[in-house]
């Protein structure tokens, strides 16, 4: 499995966003970095792989969600483990759109 | 950033918690139905658990959640704060302190120790009265919020909140993304998120506020009730365990743990202060290099450097004071184990806890209090069937007290036992060799044979009063501090000890004299009054000086003489009258040379004994003076004047 620095490194156009099973404290920076150098182009994430999923990384994906809306993009979750679902959930965070406009909080 | 150890935090944290947990459960004996009393035992227990659990303290984590589980039962107002509860909890917290501070806290201890606190629970519920069926009482509350910005960096998980929001009723959560700025201005390790949840609990407000207990100093938090309370509950039943007491609102809450103070390392204060001390030396150089000079700039500035070092002195002691609560809180439980050691009814009172000494006088005062406290109880208050017996309420009284006057302050253990047998104290005195048999004594001197080295009255030696060592120590400690100790007795009525102690041991205003060519300090707080010893007096008096001041005589010593000068008086000698205790005595010197920022220095290990003086300092001109100890100087002086009066 790739490492989500080596995805950083070789991002590969047109194929999913392949993210870590571990983000934690420590992988949001790396994610944070990671998204910043796909911005401006449409986005597929495969959070199938994902085992742990932490605040902060969750927060960096929210607002990738946003930053992609409101460069008129689309954002995708194409594939999501249980894990990742149910902590997103848990997190009380905003369904993943493909709608680019600009995402509000939502009850869950 | 500090490097302050993690674990070491931990413990001095433990530490306010055990405090604030005892003091709490002490009282609660008093008062069983005072709901603040139960939420802050509650919410201690909760802090220490929770931050045990942190700082990798497991055991005490887990020991410590049967006891929150107990006194959560209690806020609930489900099982009744009971006597045994109480002092089940009480005896659990010391097997907490034991586990905080790493001692040897054998598992076999905390296990009897839960059973008890157990079968406390089951008794309490089994006594409480039946309540009537109360109708669940849920109420909606919109809870929004934030959390620092660092809060997930340093380990807070919001997860855990939500969880626990969840537990206490139905919730809707959201995540507020409204807040959250777009990807090129977020920093990923800050939490930058919020969130507003809709609850539905029949728990209180202040549950809901413990949810966010470790974090509520710094976050954003907002609790707002939606509704009225969708149910009401019966009357209460008669005797309904806790007091309703208007929930505190989470700014007020804010408001008063910001009473804010900052933990500072007491070491780093003390190094603090040997700066000031050496400030307050080089100032004095300085001010004499200035006197000496005819530079008017030099001496403006001179002048405005002892202003400056003056009150950053006083900035700093005022710093070091703590107030004496702080000590006194402890020995409530002392007197709680006592009465329950010894059979008797006490009743603890404290006055003055407001007053403040020095942190190091009051590290060194705790031991000697004990003590103190130890014999008012074992040795002063009588057991109930005596007291009865003696037309006395069963309950004994010991009070502690304290008072600042002038640059001392005055504690007193006042007690209403049986008070001193002074034909014991003879007897015993003589038993030991300590007087001769039938001996003249005031009842002063009587009463002060009680500290010397060994002597003890108590019929039966008991594990409280100690084995004859205590009473000389306490008098070491003391004078150690510079004080002094004093007792009064009434037989039948009680007994008072008195300790005079001064407020700082760092620095003092002094009066720098000059004797011969030494010179010396003598404590600026001691000093009444200064008048010219005419020559004539000098002349009149012998044997035992004695001037006369405002018709009064006071009685006076010639320094020179008691320290050996071998030198002519000065012409225009000097009398400074001091206060030692009730009275007051004249030091006759040879020149007043003015007040002086005395920072204390001990003396060596060699000099130490010697009790006349307390310490030393240094001078501006880089010499040295001694400090003069008044009350041993003045005992010292009425010794010389006995032996010169006894060989004519």
């Amino acid at each position: 499995m790739s490492t989500v620095s080596e995805i950083a490194n070789h991002p590969v156009a047109g194929e999913p966003l392949q993210l870590d099973a571990v983000l934690d404290l420590g992988a949001a920076e790396r994610l944070h970095a990671q998204l910043m150098g796909l911005r401006g182009r449409p986005l597929e994430i495969d959070a199938s792989a994902v085992e742990r999923l932490g605040g902060l990384c969750v927060q960096v994906l929210l607002s990738a969600q946003k930053t992609w809306a409101a460069d008129g993009a689309a954002i995708r979750l194409a594939a999501a483990s249980p894990t990742f679902e149910q902590t997103w959930a848990l997190f009380a965070a905003p369904p993943f759109a493909c709608d680019p406009a600009p995402q509000q909080g939502a009850h869950a | 950033m500090s490097g302050a150890d993690p674990v070491e935090t931990f413990r001095l944290e433990a530490q306010d918690l055990l405090e604030q947990i005892e003091q709490g459960l002490l009282d609660l004996a008093h008062r069983p139905h005072d709901r603040s009393l139960i939420d802050s035992v509650f919410r201690g227990l909760h802090t220490l658990k929770g931050s045990g659990a942190m700082f990798g303290f497991d055991a005490l984590a887990a020991f410590t959640h049967h006891c929150e589980s107990a006194f959560d039962r209690v806020r609930k107002g489900v099982t009744p704060a009971s006597a045994d509860l109480v002092a089940a909890v009480l005896a659990a917290q010391d097997h907490m302190r034991a586990l905080a501070e790493g001692r040897d806290a054998p598992h076999s201890v905390g296990d009897a120790l839960l059973e008890r606190l157990q079968r406390a629970v089951e008794e309490a519920n089994a006594d409480a009265p039946d309540a009537a069926p109360v109708r669940p009482v849920a109420t909606t509350w919109k809870v929004r919020f934030s959390l620092p910005a660092d809060a997930l960096a340093n380990g807070a998980k919001p997860l855990a909140l939500l969880d626990e929001l969840r537990e206490l009723g139905d919730c809707t959560v959201a995540a507020l993304t409204d807040v959250l700025p777009p990807l090129e201005a977020l920093v990923p390790t800050e939490c930058h998120l919020a969130w507003d949840v809709r609850l539905t609990t029949e728990h209180p407000r202040a549950a809901i506020e413990d949810v966010f207990i470790f974090l509520i100093d710094d976050m954003s938090l907002e609790i707002e009730a939606l509704d009225a309370p969708q149910a009401q509950p019966d009357a209460p039943a008669e005797g309904d365990p806790i007091e309703d007491v208007p929930a505190e609102g989470v700014a007020e809450v804010k408001a008063s743990r910001a009473a804010e103070t900052v933990r500072v390392p007491a070491e780093r204060l003390d190094e603090l202060m040997d700066r000031v001390g050496e400030l307050v030396i080089a100032q004095s150089r300085l001010k004499q290099l200035a006197a000496a000079s005819i530079e008017p700039n030099l001496r403006a500035v001179a002048e405005e450097i002892e202003r400056l070092a003056g009150e950053l002195r006083d900035t700093m002691l005022v710093v070091r004071m703590v107030p004496i609560a702080q000590m006194f809180g402890r020995f409530r439980r002392l007197i709680h184990d006592l009465a329950r050691d010894t059979g008797k009814e006490i009743e603890f009172s404290t006055e003055g806890e407001t007053t403040e000494l020095d942190k190091t006088v009051i590290e060194r005062l705790a031991d000697p209090l004990v003590h103190l406290i130890r014999n008012a109880a074992d040795h002063g208050l009588e057991t109930p069937g005596e007291r009865l017996a003696a037309g006395k309420p069963a309950s004994g009284q010991v009070v502690l007290a304290a008072r600042q006057a002038g640059a001392e302050v005055i504690i007193t253990i006042t007690d209403d036992g049986r008070g001193v047998d002074r034909a014991r104290v003879r007897a015993k005195a003589e038993d030991v060799g300590l007087i001769a048999p039938g001996a003249v004594l005031n009842d002063g001197e009587l009463l002060q044979l009680i500290f010397h080295p060994g002597f003890s009255t108590a019929k039966t030696i008991t594990n409280l009063s100690g084995r004859g060592v205590g009473m000389d120590v306490v008098k070491r400690t003391i004078e150690g501090l510079r004080g002094s100790i004093e007792m009064t007795s009434e037989a039948g009525k009680g007994s008072q000890i008195s300790l005079r102690i001064p407020l700082t041991l760092a620095i003092i205003d002094g009066l720098l004299v000059r004797v011969g060519t030494g010179r010396y300090v003598i404590p600026l707080a001691a000093v009444e009054e200064c008048v010219e010893l005419s020559v004539e007096q000098d002349m009149r008096s012998t044997g035992r000086s004695l001037l006369t001041l405002r018709e009064r005589l006071v009685p006076f010593i010639r320094l020179r003489d008691l320290f050996n000068t071998g030198l002519a008086p000065d012409p225009h000698q000097k009398v400074v009258v001091v206060s030692t205790g009730h009275e007051r005595v004249g030091l006759v010197v040879d020149q007043i040379l003015g007040d002086h920022q005395t920072v204390i220095k001990s003396l060596s290990a060699v000099h130490a004994a010697v009790e006349t003086f307390s310490g030393a300092t240094i001078l501006g001109d880089g010499g040295v003076a001694l400090i003069l100890d008044t009350s041993h100087l003045v005992a010292a002086g009425q010794r010389q004047d006995a032996q010169l009066r006894a060989t004519g």
